[in-house]
């Protein structure tokens, strides 16, 4: 059927394989700091740690321009195999040294391997959840894929003392983290086979890909002439440049490294100053974990989708900088007051590393991994290998030089010298991350500003393709329309129109605007409405609130007569006339405030804020009712009409945005929205999202979305609609023929709400049949109603 | 038929499938019930034409110069370009079996277009798609 909604995709798809995978990834990563830190604080303690931070570094940047290589020519799947596979060898091999030879030494690299792991950890996932979810998903999505991480690390960090008892040393614990490497490398390969498609192919080049959501990779051969590598194209290329984001949050992870470890080494330090045997550490760190993964998970299961929902990517990517900023300053405050050793200090460090942890694995890694969304698909992976794998090393490396640095010429008080630096990178951390939001908020204007479009067959169930009912082209055809002679008949039209104006008579007025309905006519009507705003804005006005679909006719060919200037007759006029009129003349007059309002109009926002408040609930009955619908073919007409209602208020909400975006980011998004490719929709739709002010920022998803996820949609436009909606009648068929809403004032749908009763056998088609007859005398639903009592 | 039906049937059109069902409500209002026995002849190639049909119920074949070109089913349409441009059919229409039709003429198309922008739009998109869909015809292997 041509009116199918697009369907939500059944079942929970890759995200349990995912969220298996981080759980695989937390047992490794929690195995590996476990007896890694407990090892080595009790061989070296903590004041060796920025050592080992600068070993990281160098391991970090040594590795990772081969590890972006690699993914840039092999798939992720291809290359998380083998680094998996080395990674269970030297763990491996690490435990066996530490058995027999009874040297402290492999405690560095497992402290060494730990960072690395993670940040590989996250790009294999981020990288294989970008392949199989688009960029909303990722939001939706993602904090669930990221708790499986803190359940692994909570559940290693439950077992580890009862394994520490059962095998007696700590180092045999390294037995357990090389298993828990081979079951992530399990669950890579199980993924992989199971989306071999997505997962299992090598990335294409930029000039060849055809990637729904590129920001710059052409998609026909004469716009890959012309394409050029990610990071150096811009305007004059094929699309935006990407360094912008790139180093956006390039810096914003460096930032975010810096800070955590510089929290990760006040913890250990004042751990260490406390604790004095491998064990009492192991078991401190274990308990700490527990207690950091307690909140975490709670974290992630109470607030932070609905956080993440409520505040979006902003919230994202300031939560975390702002937390650890406040416990550092509070450290700060402790170790200047009552001193480095006190357990207040202790407890403010051990708060700005659980909130840091948390909201790093709850709202950051989301927030950053949705980000990289906005670059190309065919370098997506590699980027963030690359910004990942040579920055976070970086930032670790250069927090251990700043602690070495403190340690050899701060006396006395370095331990408070240190909460200081780290308060202060934190403060620059709040700010790289306003500035990464504001580079993806313009990364994904711009792909929509700048992608080059091929033109490609649209299979024949998309019925949202249908065109526009009124776009700049079409306004711009009716102005060319337009004879440019001054007749001698369009010249005394516009005098007579003048003079009725000034005496305000409205017959006259009105005799003129009815030969718009004649073809011959038109032209030098329009042209003489065009001569007199203010003959035109006291028609418009006449004529905003039409009865029938012929008036309403009359009003689209009225605003159609709208020069392209800004008149600010006649926009006064056509304001009121969006929320008075029918919605579809209403999209009309929508479409010609985009064409006629000038861009720094200062009415703009609150036009727009109009037309959305006035559709929201409207949207709310249309989407409920769809939601009881079910795909029955007898109920096919109702469904198509309740779904054309919701394209025209998709297209009202397009038009509304375009009165604040620039129309060619809006009429991007109409294309994509469009388009059956999931990816290009959800990309529009996030777009949109973060582009458009807060104050309506959830009516225009709301609206754009509704086909999407019907389920969604209906949630929000309930969260949306609250305080003035009431419940509905369960009854969809007896809500719009017997019931008092906008919904039951649109005679079409009454109508094929009467025959869809009717079609399907509903035991009250009779009662409703004559409701309407007694309430109506449109022909239609008169023809329809009759139909239905005499039984079809 | 009822409007409701017959805009139903109208939707299954692809020339029509982008024009929102309201606003085709007119176009049904407007449209003639047409019945054939089974071969019946709707059109001859060469006669001048202006007219569109819509296959309701039915199967439809049609040929040129007596040869088989195609078997046209519930959905299918004849004619869409002589509703636009009159002109002399292209092909021989004639009923395989009982078959149901809506007829749209001419006038009635074009007062619908000059009326509701929105109807122009929705053909010009159906033929766009169609002409998409000839072209890869033609690109593709084993095409003349």
């Amino acid at each position: 059927m041509a009116t199918t909604v697009r369907a939500k995709k059944t079942g929970r798809g890759p995200v349990p394989l995912l969220m298996a995978q981080t759980f695989a990834h937390g047992m490794l990563c929690a195995f590996t700091i476990i007896p890694g830190a407990a090892l080595f604080l009790s061989a070296y303690d903590a004041r060796r740690l920025p050592y080992v931070y600068i070993l990281i570094a160098i391991t970090g940047i040594f590795a990772a321009p081969f590890f972006s290589r690699a993914l840039r020519r092999y798939s992720v799947a291809s290359v998380a195999i083998p680094v998996l596979s080395a990674l269970s060898i030297i763990l491996t091999a690490c435990w066996a040294t530490l058995a027999i030879t009874a040297s402290a030494w492999p405690s560095v690299v497992l402290e060494v391997l730990f960072p690395l792991t993670l940040q590989i950890g996250f790009v294999f996932v981020g990288s294989q959840a970008s392949l199989l979810l688009t960029v909303r998903e990722m939001k939706e999505r993602f904090p669930s894929i990221a708790s499986g991480f803190s359940l692994g690390f909570l559940v290693a960090s439950l077992t580890a003392p009862a394994l520490l008892r059962l095998l007696g040393k700590t180092d045999r614990l390294l037995s357990v983290t090389a298993a828990a490497a081979l079951i992530y490398l399990a669950l890579v390969l199980v993924t992989r086979h199971r989306y071999p498609g997505e997962l299992g192919t090598r990335p294409l080049p930029a000039k060849v890909v055809d990637d729904p959501t590129s920001s710059f990779a052409p998609r026909s051969p004469e716009a890959g002439a012309s394409a050029t590598g990610p990071s150096g194209t811009g305007p004059s290329g094929t699309g935006p440049s990407t360094r912008p984001l790139v180093a956006a949050l390039l810096s914003y992870q460096m930032l975010s490294a810096f800070g955590t470890q510089l929290a990760d080494y006040l913890v250990y330090d004042r751990a260490a100053a406390r604790y004095s045997t491998s064990e009492d550490l192991a078991r401190f760190v274990s308990h700490f974990n527990v207690a950091l993964n307690v909140v975490e998970l709670g974290f992630l299961t109470l607030f932070a989708g609905r956080l993440f929902r409520r505040f979006g990517m902003r919230f994202g990517m300031l939560a975390n900088p702002a937390v650890v900023t406040v416990f550092m300053c509070l450290a700060a405050a402790s170790a200047a007051g009552p001193g480095a050793a006190s357990l207040a200090m202790f407890f403010a460090v051990g708060a700005a590393r659980v909130g840091d942890i948390t909201l790093t694995n709850s709202t950051t890694r989301t927030a950053v991994n949705t980000a990289y969304q906005a670059l190309p698909e065919s370098e997506r992976a590699a980027i963030q290998a690359r910004t990942e794998g040579i920055g976070v090393p970086a930032a670790i490396g250069a927090s251990g030089i700043v602690l070495l640095a403190v340690d050899r010429f701060v006396d006395g008080s370095s331990t408070l010298v240190v909460v200081a630096v780290a308060a202060l990178m934190c403060m620059f951390w709040n700010s790289s991350g306003f500035v990464a939001y504001n580079r993806y908020r313009s990364q994904l204007r711009d792909n929509l500003r700048f992608r080059r479009f091929t033109l490609r067959p649209v299979g024949p169930i998309d019925r949202s393709g249908r065109p526009l009912l009124t776009d700049e082209t079409e306004a711009k055809a009716t102005f060319l329309e337009t004879p440019t002679d001054d007749s001698a008949e369009a010249v005394a039209l516009a005098s007579k129109l003048q003079s009725a104006t000034a005496e305000a008579d409205i017959a006259t007025l009105s005799s003129l605007a009815d030969r718009l309905r004649t073809p011959e006519h038109r032209p030098i009507t329009i042209q003489a409405l065009r001569a007199s705003p203010d003959a035109l804005a006291v028609l418009l006005n006449e004529h905003a609130k039409p009865n029938a679909i012929n008036d309403s006719a009359l009003l689209t060919w009225l605003v159609r007569c709208v020069p392209a200037h800004n008149d600010e007759t006649v926009v006064r006029a056509l304001v009121p006339l969006l929320t008075r009129t029918p919605r579809e003349a209403g999209a009309t007059i929508l479409g010609r405030l985009n064409f006629a309002m000038q861009p720094q109009h200062p009415d703009r926002l609150s036009v727009a804020e109009a037309v959305l408040l006035h559709d929201v609930p409207y949207a709310d009955l249309v989407v409920r009712a769809l939601v009881r619908l079910t795909q029955d073919d007898r109920v096919a007409s109702l469904r198509t009409a309740l779904l054309d209602d919701g394209y025209l208020l998709r297209e009202r909400a397009l038009l509304a945005s375009g009165l604040i975006l620039d129309p060619q980011t809006v009429n991007r998004a109409r294309q994509w929205l469009s388009s059956p490719n999931e990816r290009l929709a959800a990309a529009a739709i996030e777009s949109l999202e973060v582009n458009v002010p807060k104050s309506i920022k959830s009516h225009v998803v709301a609206l754009v979305q509704f086909d999407r996820n019907l389920d969604a949609t209906a949630r929000l436009l309930r969260h949306l609609t609250t305080h003035q909606s009431k419940p509905p009648e369960p009854d969809v068929f007896r809500n719009i023929v017997t019931g008092d809403s906008e919904l039951s004032a649109r005679p079409w749908t009454v109508a094929c709400a009467l025959q869809s009763a009717a079609a399907v056998g509903h035991p009250d088609s009779h009662q409703f049949a004559e409701a309407a007859l007694a309430r109506w005398s449109n022909p239609i639903i008169v023809e329809t109603a009759t139909w239905a009592l005499r039984g079809h | 038929m009822i409007t409701v039906d017959r805009v139903t049937a109208l939707r299954r059109v692809d020339l029509f499938s982008a024009v929102p069902s309201n606003i085709l409500a007119f176009v049904a209002a407007a449209a003639t019930e047409l019945s054939m026995q089974e071969g019946e002849i709707l059109m001859r190639q060469g006669e001048p034409g202006d007219r569109l049909f819509v296959i309701v119920s039915g199967l439809l074949h049609t040929s040129v110069n007596e040869h088989k070109l195609a078997e046209l089913g519930p959905g299918s349409v004849v004619g869409e370009f002589a509703v636009l441009v009159p002109e002399s059919r292209s092909a021989t229409v004639t009923a395989l079996e009982v078959t149901a039709l809506l007829c749209v003429d001419k006038t009635a198309m074009d007062e619908l277009l000059l009326d509701y922008p929105a109807v122009a739009s929705g053909i010009i998109t159906a033929l766009v798609r169609r002409f998409q869909q000839y072209n890869q015809t033609l690109a593709s292997p084993g095409s003349p």
